[in-house]
């Protein structure tokens, strides 16, 4: 009975007494002025993940692959097909030539944009340039670029995803 | 009135309240400012690191000491090629610091004596201490 008098009387005395209370008030604001500035931080450091997570994963899910159909330069036909081989439609960005080390690109970014759709195929166009249409300028799907004969050329396409797939092959008459 | 006027009992209590006020708002303001230029600093600089991202798209050796590195950012933000190391040894950069934005290419030259190996390690380091490695031939 005496001891329970005795608690009552203490925790009756622990809030009525209002020393300390600034202390307390004041820790808690700074306590939560600091929090709101380190979330802040946290929440945009986790956004930032989390954008650059999705943008790796729709690399990672479009592989794609590049082929050499025809080389024939008099005939002429000389093809290219580019395959998606991912799960997310891709944009080609650039296909570099190689040849006798020699680096060249043409852009396939200028004025348009290739699509090949998840699981499909595009086919490139070699033609020979002309006056209006320089070596290495792009119309549509078409590349002008007249490979020599007999000599190895390297091709390497590019997806605005950052992705690469290269293919090697001997133009032949 | 005159007698109020005259009365100086409060005057110190009244001036140490304003001194502590002006204090803390000095201070705090102070406290603030350096955190948001912190907090800008963190994200403009070291913390868009996670955001950057490139491609090296091609490598050619124009001769036995310079090579072409041509780099495509696939990131979210622009970046500053900071330095380019070949087999672990630091080449020099025709162009340092130089800027790529997001979805563009850009083309460095570098300086170096390459050895006579088929394969050599590109280690492309930006200015935001992110490092891109890959060996080229």
């Amino acid at each position: 009975m005496t001891v329970k008098r005795n608690v009552r009387k203490a925790l009756r005395r622990l809030l009525c007494s209002r020393r300390g209370t600034a202390e307390i008030i004041g820790s808690v604001m700074f306590l939560l002025i600091m929090m709101f500035f380190f979330t802040n931080v946290f929440l945009w450091h986790d956004r930032a993940t989390r954008e650059m997570d999705s943008v790796l994963s729709e690399k990672i899910n479009s592989p794609i692959s590049i082929q050499v159909v025809s080389m024939n330069v008099t005939k002429p036909d000389m093809r290219l097909k580019v395959t998606n081989n991912g799960g997310v439609e891709v944009v080609l960005s650039r296909l570099w030539i190689i040849t006798d080390g020699e680096h060249n690109y043409a852009d396939l970014e200028t004025g348009q944009e290739i699509r090949v759709a998840a699981g499909a195929a595009e086919e490139l166009y070699l033609s020979k340039p002309t006056l209006q249409h320089p070596e290495f300028s792009v119309e549509g799907q078409t590349i002008y670029y007249a490979p020599d004969v007999g000599v190895l050329v390297t091709f390497k396409i590019l997806t605005t995803r950052g992705n690469m797939a290269a293919c090697s092959s001997t133009p032949y008459e | 009135m005159r007698k109020l006027f005259r009365s100086r009992r409060a005057v110190s209590p009244v001036v140490s309240t304003v001194l502590m006020i002006l204090v803390v708002i000095i201070g705090m303001s102070l406290l603030f400012d350096f955190f948001v230029n912190y907090t800008h600093d963190f994200q403009v600089g070291s913390g868009s690191a996670v955001l950057e991202s490139m491609t090296v798209e091609d490598i050619s050796f124009t001769s036995g000491t310079q090579a072409k590195v041509w780099v495509y950012n696939v990131g979210k933000v622009s970046f500053k090629i900071a330095s380019v190391y070949v087999d672990d040894q630091p080449a020099i950069l025709d162009r340092p610091n130089f800027e790529i934005f997001p979805g563009k290419h850009g083309m460095i030259t570098i300086d170096f004596a390459f050895s006579q190996s088929p394969y050599r390690t590109f280690k492309i380091v930006t200015a935001r201490g992110s490092a891109f490695e890959g060996r080229y031939s």
